[in-house]
């Protein structure tokens, strides 16, 4: 019996130097498969162009998820270029990608002859992966801008969901009686349902309850990770962006949310939602009209003390360490740390085996200093950098090209997001060859400890980033608004970690460099390749320190202090300031800085 | 319905989060309900209202912009354990110095007999000499039409009505403690913290962004 229909396998004609709507595909026609998926390959357009549409519920279906996932919008663009094969990425536009399409009979039939043996689609992906990577899904030039892979797992979300969904109906019926009346009432009834159809959007913050203050608590990070991996499971088909900040998702009813709430309450995780309801024809990310709720877990009007002490929203019932030691017995090992009341979903976070062997060894270590490492990313401005960087691409084919063709979809934010994880990555692994593996932890893909030697420890850290992003988003970097954020926290090992979190979550510039005690350095993105270089000359401190003292006074004040210093050592460090100055530091941030350099 | 603005200074102000911090004790950045009412209560003595656990004043607070003011410093201090005549491992206590606040004080019977200039003791670390508050009139402000924007007190939910709070359109929660007439006991009670979407009087929203 062949396999149902693989959505993500609608285009793979586009894998190869054929044309898309099969007028020169006669010499294969013997290698043509007979599966479900080849009748999807064939009839999931619905253009007089093509030779075959949609004829019944899964092909009709596959054509709309197709028009979903696709980047071109409601405004066709009409530039008049040579086509290109190869993607071309708005956020780093001088990448190059080879065009790795199959050009010659043989790589053609062999692929069909694939196909025929009826794969699932990461069999498939195993096989033609650099290709699905290079590949625009559109080679119309300003189409290119997302990769064929990105699109065809997008359809197969959306495809998985259509076929699910409970209020969108369309019967088999009802796409069999179009089909005999022609392509033209095919496209007709597409147009109806895309009108009557609609389709909620959820914007989900990710909250913690608990303000983790022993290495213990940060096992918080391994519940939010399995809260992702669990929601990634049962509604992955409805994601259409994941981070451990937030989440994307649609659905055709607000149940939806049921079901994610009952993953994140258990978890202490609460949700703040953002809700749109859309025609499926008019879907965009603006959350112009948005309702907005935050689902929190059970809480109830009065609670009698004591109130758990991690997290101060439910009663104690549990003391630590006793009631550890009591449940484990031998196996509870040492826990010499003071007395807390904690209610049960704090204890049993605590009471989990960590999974951050480092960290709990460096809690012990009294000395020490650390490095507490966040990158983010904004949504609302990524959504306008996107659309400011698609503009620009656009306008460089045509200048006359108006704004409203530069829509960012959810295939460009998928391809961004694919593109954020690579670069995470990166960052991860030259931490780890830089500092030694032994001296980072990874509490989350996007949240990092090194045990620091010394505060320059952290410049060593944000130009790692800095090559990061240089590699995968340099179009990203120099403009004003840039989506990427970091904060950097340099700290006792003992300063307790909420804190650090609570400042985050605060966080209100791109790039933010705490020295705990000593102040704060807060930074546009633009302006850090030039402040790293500049944080490499010497400093006169005791100079710093005056004029940071004088300026939490009164500002004026100090800036007179600044431009009438006599004393040589003072004028020469007033020098080097006054190029800090126009990248946006205060005196107290350049203190800060110096205090790094110093420690 | 109308609030009683009064200007709060105070040299230090540890107005300490209930989570513990390892060695450092963190401070809020705002003046909860519970904190000042239940300073105005001490000293004006008001007693319960109704079965309410509050007394008759009411009062919520927040901190001022302005240079110089509430700076966030650290008090490193070592408690010593008398029993055992040895100290522990020094603190780190966070405090707000030289304090600048509005206090709302809800314009019922018992609040318009406040005093126009008076102290209070508001806060921890009393025995540091942290804590004296003072407290001027300012005005007598109407309320004024209820808008939709961010809160910047913190106050119990069931308090919301007093204060004008017409509706919560998407609540951040916490607790505040409530005490119980004439114990030392008493619960604590959900509340609404700075930064809840609601449709309030203007005096308690974050001003409107230009």
């Amino acid at each position: 019996m062949p396999r149902e229909l693989v959505p993500e396998l609608h285009d793979v004609l586009k894998l190869t130097v054929l044309k898309h709507n099969f007028s020169d595909f006669d010499p294969f026609q013997s290698h043509a498969p007979d599966t479900p998926t080849w009748r999807g390959i064939l009839q999931h357009h619905c253009d007089s162009s093509f030779p075959a549409y949609p004829s019944d519920r899964e092909t009709f279906l596959l054509h709309v998820a197709d028009g979903l996932a696709s980047n071109f919008s409601r405004h066709p663009q009409s530039i008049q270029r040579d086509v290109a094969w190869t993607v071309h990425r708005l956020w780093n536009p001088t990448e190059t990608v080879n065009d790795e399409r199959l050009s010659t009979s043989s790589e053609i039939g062999a692929m069909l002859k694939f196909l025929a043996t009826d794969p699932d689609f990461e069999e498939f992906y195993t096989r033609y992966r650099s290709i699905l990577r290079a590949r625009a899904e559109d080679a119309h030039p300003g189409k290119n801008v997302t990769t064929l892979e990105t699109h065809a797992r997008l359809t197969g979300r959306f495809y998985r969901f259509l076929q699910k969904a409970r209020t969108l109906g369309i019967e088999d019926r009802e796409v069999r009686e179009a089909a005999a009346r022609g392509v033209q009432a095919v496209a007709g009834l597409r147009e109806q349902k895309k009108r009557e159809w609609h389709l909620y959007l959820f914007r989900c913050r990710l909250h913690i309850l608990t303000n983790p203050f022993r290495a213990r608590d940060m096992n918080i990070f391994a519940l939010l990770e399995e809260f992702l991996a669990e929601a990634s499971a049962q509604l992955g088909d409805n994601t259409l962006y994941a981070s451990a900040e937030e989440l994307i998702l649609y659905s055709d009813d607000v149940d939806i949310l049921n079901e994610l709430t009952s993953l994140a309450a258990p978890r202490g995780i609460v949700l703040e939602i953002r809700r749109d309801r859309l025609r499926v024809d008019e879907l965009n990310l603006n959350f112009r009209k948005a309702e907005l709720q935050r689902a929190y877990p059970r809480l109830e009007a009065a609670v009698a003390p004591p109130l758990c002490e991690i997290c101060q929203m439910h009663r104690a019932t549990r003391i630590w360490p006793d009631d550890y030691i009591a449940s484990k017995g031998a196996e509870a090992g040492e826990v010499a740390q003071g007395r807390d009341y904690l209610c049960e979903t704090c204890f049993s976070i605590r009471s989990r085996p960590s999974k951050l062997m480092k960290l709990a060894k460096w809690d012990e270590w009294s000395q020490g200093d650390l490095i507490w490492i966040r990158c983010g990313l904004d949504f609302d401005r990524l959504h306008e950098s996107l659309r400011q960087l698609y503009l620009v691409y656009l306008r460089s084919l045509d200048p006359n090209i108006p704004e409203k063709k530069a829509e960012v979809r959810f295939s460009l934010l998928a391809e961004f997001q694919q593109d954020y994880e690579r670069y995470l990555a990166r960052l991860r692994d030259s931490l780890r060859e830089l500092f030694g593996q032994e001296r980072v932890e990874t509490v989350l893909p996007d949240l990092l400890c090194i045990q620091a030697e010394r505060g320059v420890d952290v410049f060593s850290v944000l130009r790692c980033f800095l090559k990061a992003a240089e590699r995968f988003f340099p179009a990203l970097l120099g403009t004003p608004g840039c989506p990427l954020r970091v904060s950097v926290t340099y700290c006792n090992v003992r300063h307790p970690f909420f804190e650090v979190w609570r400042q985050w979550e605060e966080q209100e510039s791109e790039l933010e460099i705490t020295a705990v005690g000593h102040g704060r350095v807060r930074l546009e993105m633009k302006h850090l390749e030039r402040f790293l270089t500049l944080a490499d000359m010497p400093f006169r401190q005791s100079a710093l320190h005056n004029l940071a003292d004088i300026s939490r006074i009164s500002q004026e004040l100090a800036e007179l202090r600044f431009r009438a210093a006599r004393e040589k050592g003072e004028r020469d460090t007033f020098e080097r300031l006054k190029e800090f100055l126009p990248l946006g530091l205060t005196f107290e941030g350049v203190l800060t800085l110096a205090k790094l350099m110093g420690g | 319905m109308d609030f009683l603005i009064y200007e709060l200074t105070a040299e230090a102000l540890h107005l300490g989060e209930r989570a513990k911090g390892n060695i450092l004790k963190p401070c809020l950045h705002t003046i909860p309900f519970s904190a000042i009412t239940g300073a105005l209560s001490r000293v004006f003595g008001t007693s319960p209202e109704n079965g309410s656990a509050w007394g008759g004043i009411k009062a919520v607070g927040f901190l001022e912009e302005g240079v110089g003011r509430n700076r966030v410093e650290t008090l490193t201090y070592s408690p010593r354990d008398r029993v055992a005549g040895i100290s522990k491992i020094p603190l780190q206590v966070e405090f707000l110095a030289d304090v600048l606040a509005t206090v709302l004080v809800v314009g019922n019977g018992e609040a318009v007999k406040l005093p126009n200039t008076f102290q209070i003791v508001l806060g921890g670390m009393r025995s540091h000499g942290f804590g004296t508050a003072e407290l001027r009139f300012k005005e007598r402000g109407a309320a004024g039409n209820p808008r939709p924007g961010l809160l910047r007190v913190r106050l119990p939910e069931e308090e919301a009505e007093t204060f004008g709070i017409v509706k919560v359109v998407m609540p951040i929660y916490g607790y505040l403690f409530r005490p119980a007439p004439g114990t030392h006991s008493g619960v604590y009670v959900r509340s609404l913290f700075e930064g809840s979407r609601v449709v309030a009087p203007e005096l308690l929203l974050e001003p409107r962004q230009e």
